[in-house]
């Protein structure tokens, strides 16, 4: 009997044979498909819609071997409905009208309005197989709401963390919600400390969520809590403004030499990225030494020599028209040009405002190329990595 | 340098004389010679002559696969390319299960690669008569998993009701 089975599934009859039920398809192939394809394709027979939706081997297999999981930033656009990566691939998204306040490793989180414009409570969505789960609201106000959750280690459940300013004290709190418990709860022994005055300009949208820790960019300084030894702290950026603060008005301070900075993951470590005046991109990571952290510089940009020489790509981003003043315009671009968030590999993507239009930058050769031809992609982006996992309960 | 000599014997009794260094990158015949040492070919019985012609070409070409050399590795990755370009579906899929069977990890990678990218562009339908798989739900249960992949305010946004009861 088992020998008949193994002539049948082998090479000997040419004519009776099919891939189709072999377990190569299952270990092979389709973990190689990216999160979304995979979703259309549950469609195929009750077994894939099983495999895909339930079995928990196949799915940590595919988190692994998935396209778009290492070097390659991706972002969505939820504003246009649009996922987009460093290697030029663009595609559309539907997206109902909920507050979205951040996404982590392939899950987006927010918030969800009733009728009458009330905040009712806070989902965590993949809006890849579009399952969805629903968490009560904490108290006070939700800018920094942050979702931990680890696609590699989907089992342990996620948590979310809500800093709160207690202007008081002048001392942030952390309210944690984990899904095991299932319930907020107030931390006990986390806190950070902070002038009040710093505290009240923070970039909304900014938390990130490295290996067990969550790191907020507030203004200065990088706020971050972590989850298992429920410690929180605030981190220098690496970055510093040489100037004395008493050369220039505060308001000046605050906002002409900082907005241009991002943090972001990249293989496990916290990246930061920086466009300074003087068009000089920093990307600095967070290294770990002797249980010391210390920021190490990776790479640093000359962006002036960059625009010009790329000059035919980035004229995109200026005003359009004839007459356009070259060398003008070049020292002009630093006004609307951002840079997102780093996530290792050779690619930085950079951001036209004004235009609405995406670059993506080579680290290594130095090369610009458009990712946006025909569509407006506009802030605010979330970094993205699909993932055909389901929401954990 | 003289380089030993293997021979290769596939179902249909054909034979096949590769390099020892590039039989070995199939770890199954490797293993096959080291425990038996056959005299005459290694037995193949799961693989045929047509097949093993495909599998033999890869083998040759990548015996001495450069590890800095940038350039030839470009040319290796287009010559790969070229490789399974004119191959139909049945002949892929043999090589998968070939290049499984033999246990080469480079042919394996690159035909599934190859099978993944193009089910990426495919429909449901084409996807089923690729692999030659019946359709076995029933007209209810195709509705009920489109619904649920089809995101709307019911699955996401609450009705009314609900929000309200698990506020309370």
């Amino acid at each position: 009997m088992k020998k008949r089975k193994l002539i049948v599934r082998g090479f000997a009859g040419m004519e009776e044979r099919t891939i189709g039920d072999d377990e190569i398809i299952f270990q092979e192939i389709l973990p190689r498909l990216p999160a979304k394809s995979l979703c259309r394709f549950k469609l195929v027979c009750k077994k894939w819609l099983n495999l895909l939706t339930h079995d928990p081997l196949f799915l940590a297999h595919h988190s692994q071997k998935a396209p778009n999981t290492t070097n390659i930033s991706s972002f969505l656009a939820l504003r246009e409905g649009l996922f987009f990566s460093s290697d030029g691939q663009c595609s559309r998204f539907r997206w109902p009208k909920e507050v979205v306040m951040g996404s982590t490793n392939g899950l987006v989180y927010g918030m969800q309005y009733d009728d009458y414009n009330r905040f009712s409570r806070i989902f965590i969505c993949n809006p890849i197989t579009n399952h969805a789960v629903h968490v009560p609201n904490p108290t006070g106000h939700m800018s920094l709401l942050a979702l931990a959750w680890d696609q590699y280690n989907a089992t342990f459940g996620f948590t979310l963390v809500q800093p709160v300013f207690l202007y008081n004290e002048g001392v942030y709190q952390f309210q944690v919600y984990s899904s095991k418990k299932g319930e907020w709860r107030v931390s006990k022994n986390a806190s950070a400390f902070r002038a009040p005055w710093s505290c009240r300009y923070f970039n909304m949208r900014s938390a990130v969520y490295v290996r067990g820790k969550v790191y907020w960019y507030v203004m200065h300084d990088i706020l971050w809590f972590d989850i298992e030894k429920d410690v929180a702290g605030i981190l220098e950026r690496p970055y510093k403004i040489t100037r004395s603060v008493l050369d220039f008005p505060f308001h000046y301070l605050m906002f002409k030499d900082t907005t241009f900075s991002k943090i972001g993951e990249c293989d496990g470590k916290l990246s930061y990225v920086t466009m300074t005046r003087r068009r000089v991109l920093e990307i600095w990571l967070l290294m770990e030494k002797n249980n010391e952290l210390e920021w190490v510089k990776k790479q640093v940009v000359g962006l002036q020599e960059v625009f010009e020489q790329n000059w035919e790509v980035m004229s995109r981003t200026c005003k359009y028209g004839q007459n356009i003043d070259k060398d003008k315009e070049v020292a002009a671009l630093w006004r609307h040009v951002r840079p997102l968030p780093y996530f290792g590999g050779e690619f930085i993507l950079f951001l036209a405002r004004a235009t609405s239009k995406v670059f993506s930058f080579n680290l290594t050769t130095q090369e610009l190329k458009l990712i946006n031809k025909n569509t407006m992609i506009s802030p605010p982006l979330y970094p993205f990595k699909p993932t055909i996992l389901p929401c954990p309960a | 340098m003289s380089t030993k000599k293997i021979t290769l014997l596939s179902s249909d009794n054909e034979l096949f004389t590769v390099d020892e260094e590039a039989a070995n990158q199939s770890l199954t015949i490797k293993h096959l010679i080291e425990d038996t040492e056959p005299e005459n070919g290694v037995p193949l019985p799961q693989v045929h002559s047509k097949i093993l012609a495909k599998v033999t070409e890869y083998l040759i070409k990548h015996a001495n696969e450069p590890d800095n050399d940038a350039a030839a590795k470009e040319e290796l990755k287009n010559w790969d390319d070229k490789f399974l370009e004119k191959v139909n579906h049945e002949t892929l899929f043999d090589l998968i299960l070939a290049a499984n069977y033999l246990d080469i990890k480079g042919l394996l990678d690159l035909t599934c690669q190859t099978v993944a990218d193009l089910m990426n562009g495919m429909s449901v339908v084409e996807v089923r008569k690729l692999f030659n798989i019946v359709n076995d739900f029933t007209p209810e249960d195709e509705a009920e998993v489109r619904k649920r992949r089809k995101r709307g305010t019911k699955t996401i946004g609450p009705s009314n009701d609900q929000a309200n009861q698990s506020n309370h």
